[in-house]
């Protein structure tokens, strides 16, 4: 035999593809027309032919039984002719039961086309190479199968029949595809702090890819089961599914299924839901009849986790494609519910966040208001103290007057700041759009500001330029660069402003010649809360956040604030305003 | 003849101040911390030439009440001057039917102007 066989390798034979063909050989035909066989039998002297013919036979018949590969011949009816071990190992069909019958019976319903397309090739006896497709077990599962088909010719080359090579790649995609749906359910997860909908969309990846039905349950403040999310390739289905959950309580005392994943934290995986546990499970025979009806075959529930928390399940179901869920399907299920936790955690997280900003904001509104009322008393008294001490002469408390007026001042643009400041971080700063005068709106605020300074404030500029924008709040940017000037140029004599533009945008610029900034801290000064801290420097007191509201005030105007500065020398800052309306949307 | 002006505001505080100023001024001074009821009733039993009305009263939209007393024929064509801690109301307060609006903490030569010219129109 050994002797045959390394004899045989040597062989013509060998490069003939015969090898279904001598196992299937038409009766009839005369061996002797194939003269390569002819001249190979003639080659081994001291055998018989017939021998010959038969060992070699039975070597390639072992040859193909040992195979875990499936190997089908089939006529060019498709009738099965032959179907060995591996074909029964993957289809779940004995070769009695198949041979005689069409091969399309393995075809699942909606590839039922294949079997005239790939016909047609083997008549025209081209080969079909690792071809990917579905095919369906006799238990009615549906595996992925990697085909090689090939036309199967007889001893005078006509073509008779089609040999199939099929390879069991179902692990292989179930992987493929778990992989491929834990990426796109990740993405999903990671794309939205609005997690119902996320999962919902999670669920609805799932299927029918990785289950035939994925559910999403979760505990809600009271305690109970929401059902989020269930999805099926069918939405009748999840209509019925959604129609019979509200009509069904859920045990949460329950030993297995969600209530029990719930409580442990632990999943459970039932590959294979046999009649022994279904019938252990359900509560009743109308429960037994749906879910045989339905056609459970496997079931993978896992818990979806905040800081350790069980707080809701997700649910994997096969019927249909009967596919049997395994080890690395759980891996990957619990992966998913690992990222929907986090998902979840971070989106109370971030609405916990939300709460306290609306808190800080309510907060600082309230205060700020608070704040106005004894303002507005301290005010009255003064102005009308003042008034008197003007009318009767007392010019020596004149000067004090003046003083508690710039501090009321003081007091109200620091909480008319810091009101600001929560509004522009909410994005609640609301815009009052009007067209104005830009000369007459800078000119005001230097004639209010100027008793307050001891430098002599320039003001040089087109007297016609007018601006669409908030005027208050545009005020509020020139103001807050005046006083910067006033309060970082304490030894210099005067601060110039401009107004100016181009054909596109208009200029407002404070220049002081005061102590600068210093290059490192320039690109800082307009963060919030930044104040310049430097250990050699004097330091001025202030909140660190008038040049932050001045810049977002001037780009919600479609401009910007900038600044040109030198240690020593002195700031200039400008507002730049675009001339053309500024969309109310920026 | 001396004139009369009504200060509506819930902080006791504020009416004090605004009757110290309007007595300065001389004025006949009434304030009122009182809900609307109370006011409108107020109002036209003795009416006052000029009403200062705060925004926010507790309990109370002052701009409601601002509405009521602009809607009623004996008492529509007092001036109502509104004053508030938010500048923001200034638009809804003219809504309401206010003649003018000054926010909290105003000048109070700019409030005294005000009162004057509605007062010897």
């Amino acid at each position: 035999m050994k002797e045959v066989l390394s004899k045989a390798s040597a062989s013509p034979l060998q490069h003939q593809p015969m090898g279904i063909n001598i196992i299937t050989p038409k009766r009839g035909k005369n061996i002797s027309r194939n003269k390569g066989i002819k001249k190979t039998f003639q080659s081994y002297e001291g055998m018989s032919d017939f021998n010959f013919f038969m060992e070699r036979l039975f070597l390639w018949a072992s040859i193909i039984e040992s195979s875990d590969d499936a190997i089908i011949g089939k006529n060019l009816n498709g009738i099965i002719t032959n179907w060995n071990v591996g074909a029964e190992k993957i289809y779940g069909y004995s070769a009695s039961e198949v041979i005689g019958k069409s091969i399309t019976i393995i075809y699942p319903d909606d590839k039922k086309d294949e079997f005239h397309q790939v016909m047609g090739k083997i008549r025209n006896g081209e080969h079909i190479n690792h071809y990917e497709t579905e095919r369906v077990k006799k238990d009615g599962s549906i595996i992925h199968v990697n085909i090689t088909i090939s036309p199967v010719r007889d001893l005078g080359g006509d073509i008779i029949g089609a040999s199939d090579f099929a390879r069991d790649i179902t692990e292989k995609k179930h992987l493929e595809t778990n992989l491929q749906y834990l990426y796109k359910a990740g993405e999903v997860l990671s794309s939205s702090l609005d997690y119902q909908k996320t999962l919902e969309t999670v669920a609805e990846l799932a299927v029918p890819h990785i289950a035939d039905w994925c559910s999403v349950e979760m505990l809600d403040d009271n305690g109970s089961l929401d059902l989020v999310a269930v999805a099926h390739k069918d939405p009748q289905k999840v209509a019925w599914a959604r129609k019979l959950r509200e009509n069904t309580q859920t045990d949460l005392s329950a030993s297995t299924g969600v209530p029990n994943v719930l409580r442990t934290g632990k999943p459970e995986i039932y590959s294979e839901i046999s009649e022994e546990l279904l019938k252990k499970t359900v509560k009743s025979k109308k429960e037994y009849a749906l879910l045989k009806s339905v056609g459970l075959t496997s079931v993978i529930i896992v818990p979806i986790c905040v800081k350790g928390k069980p707080v809701g399940t997700i649910t994997f179901v096969s019927t249909e494609t009967k596919r049997r869920f395994n080890q690395n399907d759980l891996d990957i299920a619990e992966e998913l519910a690992d990222r929907a936790g986090l998902a979840i955690h971070n989106a109370k997280l971030y609405k916990e966040l939300q709460e306290a900003v609306q808190i800080r904001d309510d907060f600082i509104a309230i205060a700020s208001h608070e704040l106005k009322t004894p303002i507005t008393s301290l005010k009255i008294y003064t102005q009308v103290l003042q008034q008197h001490s003007k009318s009767n002469g007392w010019n020596q408390l004149l000067p004090s007057f003046n003083k508690i007026n710039v501090q009321i001042e003081k007091l109200m643009r620091l909480i008319g700041d810091l009101l600001n400041v929560s509004k522009v971080q909410s994005g609640r700063l609301e815009l009052e759009w009007s067209t104005f005068n830009m000369y007459d709106l800078v000119k005001e605020i230097i004639e209010s500001i100027q008793p307050t300074s001891t430098q002599e404030i320039r003001f040089n500029g087109k007297t016609n330029l007018t601006v669409y924008g908030d005027k208050d709040r545009l005020g509020q940017i020139i103001i807050n660069l005046l006083t910067n000037a006033i309060k970082y140029s304490p030894k210099s004599d005067k601060i110039v402003v401009k107004l100016n533009q181009n054909k596109q945008i208009i200029f407002v610029s404070v220049q002081d010649f005061g102590i600068g900034i210093d290059k490192k801290y320039l690109s800082h000064i307009f963060e919030q809360f930044y104040q310049v801290n430097d250990p050699e420097e004097k330091t001025f007191p202030g909140l660190g956040i008038g040049l932050y509201i001045s810049r977002e005030i001037a780009r919600r105007h479609g401009g910007d604030i900038t600044v040109d500065s030198q240690k020593g020398q002195g700031s200039t800052f400008t507002l730049t305003l675009p001339k053309k309306r500024a969309s109310k949307n920026i | 003849m001396i004139k009369s002006v009504l200060v509506i505001d819930d902080d006791p505080d504020i009416l004090d101040a605004l009757r110290f100023l309007f007595e300065d001024a001389g004025f006949n001074v009434e304030t009122m911390t009182k809900n609307g009821e109370a006011v409108i009733k107020k109002v036209k039993n003795t009416p006052p030439d000029v009403i200062i009305l705060d925004v926010l009263l507790s309990g109370h939209d002052g701009r409601h009440l601002c509405k009521q007393l602009k809607s009623q024929i004996d008492t529509k064509d007092i001036p109502i001057i509104m004053i508030s801690a938010h500048p923001d109301a200034q638009k809804t307060s003219l809504d309401a039917g206010a003649n003018s609006f000054l926010a909290k903490p105003f000048d109070i030569f700019e409030l005294l102007s005000q009162v004057e010219k509605f007062t010897t129109a």
